[in-house]
């Protein structure tokens, strides 16, 4: 595996993962649903991050796109509480 | 445009059937032989085997004051295990905090016609494959995720491999036997894989979730909840119910099960016991859901008073929400639990030819590069991955019904079964490796191995017999002697059909020549 396939794929989790944590931060719906509805869908999340970095001809974009979101669920992580 | 995309999309299929291609194919092989865990363990254990379970049910209470005075320390976890076709005892298991504040597991059978302790049954090789496909016997949160990246990468290998091939449709029947062993591969791997596409989305799916939440959940609760996991579990499931430290008189939980059984349209199959002799103590029944797209079906029923709640289809705690129902499904999606044994037989099976897909994969990959003019690395290079490959990919099959023979042998007389098993099983899988490597012809060492397995399989009911003739062939027992047997002999046969086509193959050109020398035309020239 190449290293940017590697770095694509580290890179697509860290997205999955921290959107995530986002959506059920302050996500709509009740917390234990939002939370389980997070958890299902997180595999089909992180093979179409996967899938992206691959379809898209330019390698740059989609790791900019990809880091963009998660800057932004970080800052939503950091300022917000979670809403129970 | 669409031809680079198509060619990414390819490199994206390769590279995760090479990088993890040995991984899928040891998750799904264990997984599908896994399928009969139930029946195995009853297998493994002739001495305990019963042909009917149908008595009334004794006393039950005695049996758990008599477990929690066995051993020394609080008891933090209780959970109590109803006889069954596949397990014909009371079975209890406990976790025990002593006082250095270490904490002990501990489990104990007890007759269920007197009710009186029996020797514990020490995990054999069934509980080693279970282990084995869920974490490959390695640190459990590291090897539960390991598991579920290699179902996500799984399912993205299954979408890419949708879009690279472009006539799918015409690909599910075609299937050229007696041309070149890569156009033979080829065919096979892409119609095997079109037709188990949907169970193989669905597996590939629920393992991800499976193994997925032990990696996620950590994260989500540092994230979210400051690192407290306790918190994030206690958000989705709600809040314990804490004992009042007021001991009280426990209802009797034969009479419970009893009614549940009489009274609801579900069988009781196991009791978690919360605060057992305490007044706020819960009894949590779960009962058979063959019918369902449930794990269990779940009873709650107040401990002292003996009243019990209508049963829950969600189970744990999980919410009443269309998500809870989505999410309580996920397991017996995984592990065919809902359609009875003819179900499991089909998951088996098609299990089986997914694994073969996988298996396809990794051989057409280093079929290219040893035959054919693609590659970077040296023809050795390859030769050796080939090796390893043979031996890992046929090795694992034989050693995973090796160790039936060597429980059966020796790992039952064994203090430490599980470690028997264990010695056992990787003993013989590094044999195999070893074997690839010393042996010249990789396709040969895969097909001896194989042959191997296939006469292992034929041979394990003769086994049965033979060690405990007296035991008497249960349901399950049956179950696991016949598939295991027609497992054998579908091996063997498609062993002995692949070498005559094989052989065919080889002597095609002679006859094409022999036939061109003997036509009229050729014979002018």
């Amino acid at each position: 595996m190449s290293w940017r396939g590697l770095a694509m794929s580290v890179l697509a989790f860290l997205f999955t993962a921290v959107l995530s944590a986002a959506v059920i931060a302050i996500g709509p719906g009740e917390f234990a649903s939002r939370t389980l509805l997070t958890v299902l869908v997180s595999p089909f999340v992180w093979g179409l991050a996967m899938f992206y970095c691959y379809w898209d001809e330019i390698a740059w974009r989609p790791a900019l796109a990809l880091g963009m979101v998660t800057g932004v669920c970080a800052v939503v992580i950091t300022v917000f509480e979670v809403r129970l | 445009m669409l031809r680079d995309r198509l060619k990414r999309m390819n490199h994206l299929h390769t590279v995760i059937g090479v990088v993890l291609g040995w991984l899928l194919f040891t998750v799904c092989f264990s997984g599908s032989v896994a399928m009969f865990y139930d029946e195995m363990v009853d297998w493994e254990d002739p001495g305990a085997r019963r042909l009917s379970t149908d008595v009334p049910r004794i006393a039950i209470n005695p049996m758990i004051d008599d477990f929690i005075h066995r051993y020394e320390g609080e008891v933090t976890n209780l959970f109590l295990s109803l006889p069954g076709s596949e397990a014909p005892y009371y079975r209890l298991f406990g976790s025990f905090k002593t006082e250095d504040g270490t904490s002990e597991r501990e489990t104990q059978r007890y007759d269920l016609v007197t009710g009186e302790a029996i020797g514990a049954k020490l995990d054999g090789p069934a509980t080693w494959l279970l282990r084995f496909h869920q974490n490959l016997q390695i640190e459990r949160r590291l090897g539960r995720s390991l598991v579920g990246i290699a179902g996500v990468f799984m399912l993205v290998s299954l979408l890419t491999g949708v879009i690279i091939h472009r006539k799918i449709l015409k690909d599910l029947y075609k299937l050229r036997w007696h041309r070149s062993m890569h156009l033979k591969w080829k065919d096979l791997h892409t119609g095997l894989g079109v037709w188990t596409l949907p169970f193989s989305i669905t597996i590939s799916f629920t393992g991800a979730i499976l193994g997925l939440v032990v990696l996620f959940l950590p994260i989500l609760a540092l994230l979210a909840f400051k690192g407290d996991q306790e918190a994030a579990i206690q958000a989705i499931t709600g809040p314990p119910i804490e004992a009042s430290g007021v001991a009280a008189p426990m209802a009797p939980l034969e009479d419970l099960l009893n009614r549940i059984d009489s009274e609801t349209p579900y069988r009781a199959d196991g009791v978690a016991l919360e605060h057992y002799g305490d007044s706020n103590a819960r009894y949590k029944v779960f009962a058979d859901a063959d019918s369902e797209l449930v794990r269990f079906v779940q009873v709650d029923a107040n401990a002292v008073t003996g009243e019990y709640d209508p049963p829950s289809l969600l189970f744990g705690g999980l919410p009443q929400s269309p998500v809870g129902r989505v999410y309580a499904a996920i397991t017996p999606l995984h592990y065919g639990t809902y359609g009875g044994m003819l179900l499991k037989v089909v998951y088996y099976f098609v299990g089986m030819v997914v694994t073969l897909s996988i298996a396809i994969g990794t051989l057409i990959y280093l079929e290219r590069r040893l035959d054919g003019p693609i590659g970077h690395r040296s023809r050795g290079f390859y030769v050796a991955i080939s090796r390893i490959n043979a031996g890992l990919t046929a090795g694992l099959a034989l050693a995973s019904i090796a160790i039936f023979y060597t429980d059966r042998l020796w790992g039952m007389l064994s203090a430490d079964r599980s470690y028997a098993s264990a010695l056992a099983f990787l003993s013989i899988w590094a044999a195999a490796i070893v074997w690839a490597l010393v042996v010249r012809h990789p396709r040969n060492t895969a097909r001896q191995l194989l042959a191997g397995t296939a006469l292992f399989c034929l041979g394990l009911p003769v086994l049965d017999m033979a060690t405990a003739p007296g035991a008497p062939q249960t349901h399950a027992a049956l179950v696991v002697n016949a598939v295991i047997f027609v497992s054998g002999a579908l091996l063997g046969a498609y062993l002995l059909v692949s070498r005559q086509a094989e052989r065919r193959t080889q002597q095609a050109p002679t006859s094409a020549l022999v036939a061109t020398q003997q036509h009229p035309v050729a014979q002018n020239r």
